[in-house]
């Protein structure tokens, strides 16, 4: 009886994690735990690749739990008595059927995103970089070229954490990192490049709306991984222009900025 | 979390011996839980003890204060400044307690969902609760965190010899210090920054009190007995005052800038180069002939060489013969022996030397921008080898050091491409 | 108890300064005395010249950590009267600034002394740049480049317990010693070992010896008996005659 009783409580348990899993999934959009906004013009491609699979997974999930659940319960030991199981070396056509399945769905999957991808990582607007950006441990030094365009050159304008972007334009980044591997996430732009050091590394999107969003460390890069928070913010063209001219003006002081700036 | 998990972690350990007592048939798995939850409550969510600040135990074994001293000097600090938990802000300090007690303490959210311990969550892994650079982080990084204790801070607007106003610590807060370890914290928010920058002050007039006091013991007349005068007007106006005094007057200290000559740049640029040459500025000679910054490698600077030097002391004193010295001297110098290693084992890094900066990288860790350099050239870097050029060369030759010191990172130097810009672009 | 007395009352106080008393003694006298070296003068080592070499390493310069004269007097012993709050000879106020010069890409001389508000003038007499970094611990540090025939002046608002070095960053093995005290009564001795302070008021008072590569002296051999000399204290009357305290001999062990 007492076995009964723990029996029954493990089944429960383990019961409730494909159910929770499931359950999460299905209510967290409307809790808002689910992807954040996107702001790209390539987003919903990705969103919806990650919908395709996230289904196709899902149902293959959903269906083999409760095929195994079903095992358990059709062919418990003890509701059987003394029945005697059979055994069976094992079945080649089985073997082939569940090799060749999902063999199929990764080809397909692998060909389905491949357009994606491409456009993701290969190809590159043909442009100069709008602003180098450099990992470190742990912030995000960055540095925009310039009136002239061109990196390297005395008129380029030193910042740190605070990324800005022009809206509705190709924006081509060129990261590089400057000790150990980080990742520059940009969630709302469904972006995410590990940085490599020794790497000058093109990362490109197109961005949609104007906002301040989060520009995060996706590496576990060392103990100070967390602090490595920085912001984006997405502007017009003109707010664009007029913040690098501001930024590049204080750049450039030969006076003390007044007291009630900096503070 | 840290309160509910403890409980849980019980609930599950008297669920799992319950189970237990009763013969289920699932010891092995009760018995996992068991151990993984005691593991958890022992190493994780055990009341950890209340924090406190470390002496200077450099400078209490260099001075060599006995037990009762340093006690003394504790007992003393602990009444002006508080403890890391409960900070105190004595009005001759002119600290906002306001501010200081949302970077003090263990992080955690006030009665009004306010995040307080800004410190401990962002500052003390590297620059301890002390602010004695020397977390747990400290030892892995070079150049090393700064100690504030003795009260020497690099870049500022100020005067070589004074404190940095509160506008410049914001600063560094805000920037970073690109070249070294300290990131930007700018999007903590104002707020924020502005809290930790009133905790570094307090640190550092903490850390320069305790110091004058370990200094003082020196000092004393004999009929003093080895104590210090524990009087209000001795502590305030020997120990608190001329430390408190001087954060107080950095405010008023700011150097002024006469604007930059009305010359053309390229011209500018050739002036500097000359006096960056010469021998009137004299920069060549630690920045090197190349603007690498391999003109001077055996230096230190003044925290380090505060180390080194004693650390050679010491170990000059390792190798006196103790001879001809009495029982009693024999006994002293060994224990002084002893506690100087153990300090310098465990109260001080391994002294590094100090590398004059490359000019040629664009990386400055004091700022970028004009003004900047300016008051690096005038007032020089207190704490570090860089001399103050204020009154050997005239604000105007401050001017065109500065243009060429910034026109270096993209100067072609020598014949290794036909395209001069790109050399610059490649090595940046 | 102690944080219940600094937390009371807000009251602004005034600023003490200690401030050495206008004269009232009736009698002046001189302290004087000698400091001679126990055992065999060492060598002083030859220094490594690697900056300016051109310069800088023509004037055979070596360590003048531990300078013995040719009579076995030590040299560079800093002799000060510790009483804060002593009576001060009219005929000494300190009005004329003290010169410390680069010379010779050495200091020059090697320890000076300085007053309180007394101007020192560090000024360079060599053909080339240097730097003079005054490690001061009560007062604030000071850091000047000093081109060749320039001079920057530094002053000190308070005394040093300690004296303070004096080092120059260009050149590593420059290194000399400056003396901050509120009154004039300190001497520094010459390569005979001989010092003198003049003019004392008559009565008790406390000196205190140190020399760079011993610290404060606290062992000293006077008339044949080693004598402990606690943290290198040691109270002398003055008499009007003047007081000789004779040969002190250091033994050659202080140096260590």
């Amino acid at each position: 009886m007492r076995n009964r009783l723990a029996g029954i409580f493990w089944s429960i348990l383990f019961l409730a994690v494909p159910v929770l899993g499931v359950g999460v999934f299905a209510i967290a959009p409307s809790i808002d735990v689910w992807l954040p906004k996107d702001v790209s013009s390539h987003g919903k491609e990705i969103d919806s690749l990650f919908y395709f699979i996230l289904a196709l997974t899902g149902i293959v999930f959903i269906v083999t739990e409760m095929l195994l659940f079903w095992f358990i319960w059709k062919y418990d030991a003890a509701a059987r008595g003394d029945e005697k199981a059979t055994y069976i070396h094992g079945s080649h056509t089985l073997e082939v059927i569940w090799t060749i399945i999902p063999a199929v769905t990764m080809l397909f999957l692998a060909i389905y995103q491949m357009n994606a991808w491409a456009d993701m990582k290969m190809r590159r607007p043909v442009m100069k970089p709008t602003v180098e950006v450099v990992a470190r441990q742990f912030e995000w030094r960055l540095r925009y070229p310039g009136p002239d365009g061109d990196l390297g050159t005395p008129d380029d304008l030193f910042l740190v954490n605070d990324l800005h972007v022009p809206v509705d334009e190709d924006i081509l980044i060129q990261l590089k990192s400057m000790d150990v591997l980080h990742s520059f996430f940009l969630p709302n732009l469904r972006m995410k490049q590990d940085a490599v050091p020794g790497m000058k590394i093109p990362v490109w999107f197109k961005a949609t709306e104007t906002g301040q969003y989060d520009l995060v460390c996706a590496e576990l890069c060392g103990w100070g991984h967390y602090k490595m928070k920085g912001r984006i913010t997405i502007e017009s063209r003109e707010d664009y222009d007029a913040w690098l001219e501001a930024k590049y003006r204080e750049q450039e002081a030969t006076q003390p900025e007044p007291m009630d700036e900096i503070l | 979390m840290t309160h509910f998990l403890p409980f849980l972690v019980t609930a599950m350990n008297r669920h799992s011996t319950f189970m237990c007592r009763n013969r289920f048939s699932l010891s092995p798995v009760a018995l996992v839980l068991t151990v993984c939850g005691s593991l958890l409550f022992v190493s994780g969510c055990g009341k950890t003890p209340a924090a406190s600040f470390r002496p200077n135990m450099v400078e209490a074994a260099k001075q060599r204060l006995k037990p009762e001293q340093e006690e003394q000097v504790a007992t003393i600090l602990e009444a002006m400044f508080g403890t890391p938990d409960n900070p105190i802000a004595m009005p001759e300090t002119g600290l906002d307690i306001g501010k200081l007690r949302l970077a003090a303490g263990p992080v955690h959210s006030d009665i009004v969902g306010r995040k307080n311990g800004l410190f401990r969550e962002h500052c003390s892994h590297c620059h301890g609760v002390t602010g004695d650079g020397m977390g747990p982080t400290a030892a892995f990084l070079n150049p090393y965190p700064r100690d504030y204790r003795p009260g020497w801070f690099k870049f500022k607007s100020t005067e070589r010899a004074d404190k940095p106003t509160h506008g410049d610590l914001v600063t560094i807060l805000n920037n970073g210090i690109y070249g070294t370890s300290m990131p930007s914290f700018e999007l903590l928010g104002e707020a924020k920054v502005d809290a930790l920058v009133e905790y570094v002050k307090y640190l550092s007039m903490r850390g320069e009190a305790e110091l004058n006091m370990m200094r003082y013991f020196f000092e004393l007349d004999d009929e003093d007995e080895g104590k210090l005068p524990e009087t209000r007007d001795f502590l305030v106006e020997e120990i608190l005052l001329p430390v408190a005094e001087r954060w107080q007057e950095a405010e008023d200290a700011v150097i002024e800038v006469p604007e930059m000559p009305e010359v053309d740049l390229a011209e500018s640029i050739a002036m500097g180069k000359e006096l960056f040459y010469g021998n009137k500025a004299n920069c060549v000679k630690c920045h090197g002939v190349t603007a690498l910054g391999d003109g001077q490698a055996n230096d230190y600077d003044d925290w380090n060489k505060v180390v080194k030097q004693w650390s050679d002391e010491v170990q000059s004193s390792h190798e006196v013969s103790t001879k001809e010295m009495s029982r009693e001297e024999k006994a002293e110098h060994r224990e002084y022996l002893a506690r100087a290693d153990k300090a310098l084992a465990g109260d001080a890094l391994e002294p590094r030397t100090i590398q004059p900066r490359n000019l040629r990288q664009a990386i400055y860790r004091g700022g970028r921008r004009p003004i900047d350099f300016y008051y690096r050239i005038h007032a020089g870097i207190n704490g570090a080898p860089m001399p103050a050029a204020a009154g050997t060369l005239t604000p105007d030759e401050i001017w065109h050091v500065v243009n060429y010191i910034r026109s270096l990172p993209y100067e072609f130097d020598g014949e290794l491409g036909a395209d001069r810009s790109m050399v610059a672009r490649d090595r940046l | 108890m102690l944080s219940h007395t600094l937390r009371r009352g807000t009251l602004a106080l005034a600023t003490l300064v200690a401030l050495p008393t206008a004269a009232s003694a009736a009698e002046w006298g001189d302290i004087s005395g000698r400091f001679v070296y126990g055992g065999d003068a060492p060598v002083a080592a030859k220094l490594t010249i690697d900056k300016d070499v051109d310069v800088c390493g023509k004037h055979n310069l070596v360590n003048e950590e531990l300078v013995i004269g040719p009579n076995k007097g030590v040299a560079n012993v800093v002799v000060f009267v510790r009483d804060r709050k002593i009576d001060v000879h009219p005929d000494l106020k300190a009005t004329e600034p003290v010169v410390l010069d680069n010379l010779n890409c050495r200091f020059s001389p090697h320890v000076v002394f300085v007053q309180t508000g007394q101007d020192l003038i560090i000024k360079n007499s060599d053909p080339v740049g240097h730097n003079s970094n005054v490690a001061t611990l009560k007062n604030p540090a000071s850091n000047t480049l000093i081109p060749a025939s320039g001079e920057t002046k530094v002053s000190f608002r308070s005394d040093e317990a300690v004296p303070a070095a004096v080092t120059c960053n260009i050149h590593p093995w420059m290194k000399g010693w400056v003396v901050v005290r509120d009154n004039p009564y300190a001497a520094v001795t010459d390569e005979e070992g001989n010092f003198t302070i003049k003019s004392l008021p008559e009565g008790e008072v406390e000196l205190q010896f140190w020399h760079e590569k011993a610290g404060y002296l606290d062992s000293i051999v006077i008339n044949g008996k080693k004598t402990d000399v606690k943290r290198g204290r040691m109270d002398v009357d003055v008499s009007a005659k003047g007081t000789d305290l004779g040969e002190m001999v250091l033994d050659s062990s202080v140096f260590k």
